[in-house]
């Protein structure tokens, strides 16, 4: 008996370890949801309030990823997606706001990598201001290297073209689910 | 070459290698061929000075002397004598060849100390770098300040008012067609570009000087021109434009031709300059850079030591293995 | 007590896990862009090294042989994830700059490397001060590292999200290679022969 205990003792070792291991990370887990879940809510929201400043709450499908918004007395603002594209460096994230089906009510950058002096050419031409009321038709079809009323910043094309298709991954295929 | 000085030694112990015969003496020295470099990198100096003013000038000086007194300080730090080979004021100055006259001088003088620096002295001096530093630096500077890197102006002389524009090879592939007045402009160097990569014309007449006086040697330069050409020309590119335009006749040789960072062999300088001229093109049509001159000649600098190996001459008398 | 200094100190200068052994070089050259991320770094380590040894120590007479190189990995892989929920829930900007750097902890050979060659072999003291050495050698190293890099990289410094100080003219032009992974060896290779060169490394 005890000659066959030692001789399983490594197994038995290992899947007692296992299990002590499950059990610590899952009561963490449950932990770290209960915070996350008290925190996303508001944080999104305010992200969300910087496309539609009037903004109180939203919903949000998980199937489509689109937030829809909603101002104080329920009347609908519009809908705000995440799209990435690719700039000079790396990934850029955008949130775009739609006011409807139509238009592109605003754009806010999430994250990016550009070296400082490009996206600083970016931001002195006015280039995300171009986006503001943009119609989706406008550009719709000829979105291939940049949208009918935005123009790149010369120069800084590459970072340009990373924001724009970063908008379109955002929108284009998620038209058809706006309700 | 009986005596051979050993450099890791001080200046104490100096080997006596016993070759055998027979015993040449050459004329040739490092100093004797720098100073033969700098003299033909003087031509296309001159046109940038001429075409880009005052601002050439004060770009080709900081960094020379950047450069010089860079090489000056790592000296000291590593105790090692310093000699005034020319090799310091060649890389400053090739370095400043291939700048945008408009950069601000300190990052001029930064691309100096990193070639300097960093590209040469940390991989312990002249003769045992791996990169050509003059392009180190080139890379480092592109790779750290894209935007300034990217500013071209019209060629004005000492007109003091510049206007920017484009590089001819960053839109090159829309706009011009074959047109014989920019190959006119091209050959001249009377066009907006880097200080002194501008001129074709007299960078061909440096270059050839170069091979005249057999300080180096003209498989590599048509080597790599042709590898360009032709690779261009089957891309359905204007070949001739390609060839003339960018860094690449300073590229096929000064830069492609350093004795320390390419193969020795004969037909490795061939596989160098062929492979360099293949990404040259690859990067210059499918890159995310207008120019693939540096860039190319780095990686066939990476490659050289493979490259060698593989085209060893087979001694006379060994059999095959 | 001399027993417990003397692992401390070894971790710091001596075999600093960084400068001298130069293990764990992804986490020391994918995360040193900015000093936050540094830190942030810095403190997960700690925390997994320094629980980790502690356990490993005090269950060395009980972890059979052969099994004991699957034990280590469970055990520093449950930490990595209990650090890496705390990231994500106490300190969400930190956690998500790590990304997947915070994960590949549980792979870091410097900490599997202490467990198999210090904490399964000596008493739990040592192996406690074993850790804490460790920590603050590889703290100092990524902080040493990051602070040239974002100084150079970025032209200030920024401390969670504390504006320290910026230079004059690199704010506007910041050197953007030491940004990049290229910058992380060459800021690093350039301090290891900094302290070579003052003698505090010295040739083994």
């Amino acid at each position: 008996m005890l000659d066959r205990f030692k001789k399983y003792y490594p197994l038995f070792f290992l899947v007692l370890v296992i299990l002590a291991s499950s059990a610590l990370m899952m009561s963490a887990e449950k932990i770290n949801r209960l915070v996350l879940e008290s925190r996303q809510a508001p944080e999104t929201l305010a992200l969300l309030q910087q496309l539609f400043t009037e903004a109180t709450f939203y919903t949000y499908r998980v199937d489509t990823e689109i937030y829809t918004l909603y101002d104080s007395r329920r009347h609908k603002l519009g809908y705000a997606m995440y799209g990435e594209g690719f700039g000079y460096r790396g990934k850029i994230t955008v949130l775009a706001g739609l006011k409807d089906k139509e238009t592109i009510h605003n754009i806010i950058v999430i994250n990016q990598i550009e070296d400082i002096s490009y996206w600083n050419m970016l931001k002195n031409n006015n280039f995300f201001a171009q986006f503001i009321g943009l119609k989706i038709e406008e550009c719709y079809p000829s979105f291939a290297w940049l949208p009918g009323g935005v123009d790149a910043v010369s120069g800084s094309t590459i970072s340009s073209r990373g924001v724009t298709n970063a908008v379109r991954d955002a929108i284009l295929d998620k038209l058809e689910y706006l309700d | 070459m009986a005596k051979i000085k050993n450099d890791n030694s001080n200046k104490t112990e100096e080997k006596l290698i016993i070759s055998s015969a027979p015993h040449l003496r050459s004329k040739w020295s490092v100093k004797r061929t720098m100073y033969l470099v700098i003299l033909a990198l003087m031509l296309p100096t001159a046109a940038g000075i001429y075409f880009f003013g005052f601002n050439a000038i004060f770009v080709i000086l900081t960094s020379v002397i950047a450069a010089v007194a860079t090489e000056y300080l790592v000296k000291l730090l590593r105790k090692k004598p310093f000699v005034m080979d020319g090799s310091a004021v060649i890389t400053g100055l090739l370095l400043a060849l291939t700048l945008p006259p408009t950069i601000p001088l300190w990052m001029a003088a930064i691309g100096s100390v990193f070639a300097i620096a960093i590209a040469k002295e940390a991989f312990g001096g002249l003769g045992h770098n791996i990169f050509n530093p003059a392009l180190a630096g080139r890379a480092f500077l592109q790779l750290s300040f894209p935007a300034q890197m990217s500013v071209w102006i019209a060629p004005s002389g000492f007109a003091p008012d510049a206007v920017t524009s484009a590089s001819p090879l960053s839109d090159a592939f829309e706009k011009i067609g074959s047109n014989p007045e920019i190959y006119r402009e091209l050959l001249i160097g009377n066009i907006n570009g880097s200080l002194g990569e501008t001129s074709a014309l007299l960078l061909l007449a440096g270059g050839i000087l170069l091979i005249i006086l057999r300080v180096i040697d003209w498989r590599t330069p048509v080597a790599f021109i042709g590898a360009t050409a032709l690779l261009s020309l089957v891309l359905g590119q204007d070949a001739v434009y390609q060839v003339l335009s960018g860094g690449l006749m300073i590229g096929a040789f000064f830069m492609a031709t350093d004795y320390v960072t390419t193969p020795m062999t004969r037909t490795g300088k061939i596989v160098f300059g062929i492979g360099a001229g293949i990404l040259t093109v690859t990067i210059r049509l499918y890159g995310g850079y207008p120019e693939g001159v540096c860039f190319a000649i780095l990686l066939m600098n990476a490659a050289t030591p493979l490259i060698e190996r593989y085209t060893q001459p087979r001694p006379y008398g060994l059999g095959k293995k | 007590m001399s027993g417990f200094s003397k692992e401390f100190k070894k971790g710091i200068v001596i075999s600093n896990p960084v400068f001298v052994l130069a293990l764990s070089l992804c986490p020391v050259l994918a995360v040193t862009d900015t000093l936050d991320k540094a830190l942030g770094m810095s403190g997960a380590f700690a925390l997994v090294i320094i629980a980790s040894n502690l356990i490993i120590s005090l269950m060395r007479k009980m972890i059979p042989d052969v099994v004991r190189i699957p034990v280590f990995v469970i055990i520093i892989a449950t930490f990595v994830s209990i650090v890496e929920m705390l990231f994500q829930a106490y300190i969400p900007a930190i956690y998500s700059a790590l990304g997947i750097y915070l994960s590949l902890l549980a792979v870091n050979c410097l900490i599997l490397g202490r467990a198999e060659a210090f904490a399964s072999r000596n008493k739990v003291s040592d192996s406690l001060a074993d850790a804490l050495g460790m920590s603050v050698g590889f703290c100092l190293a990524l902080i040493l590292i990051s602070f040239f890099r974002e100084l150079l990289g970025k032209g200030g410094i920024t401390v969670f999200g504390n504006e320290l100080f910026t230079l004059p003219v690199l704010a506007e032009n910041p050197i953007s290679v030491f940004g990049m992974s290229m910058g992380a060896f060459l800021v690093m290779g350039l301090l290891i022969a900094f302290f070579k060169q003052i003698g505090v490394i010295k040739d083994v």
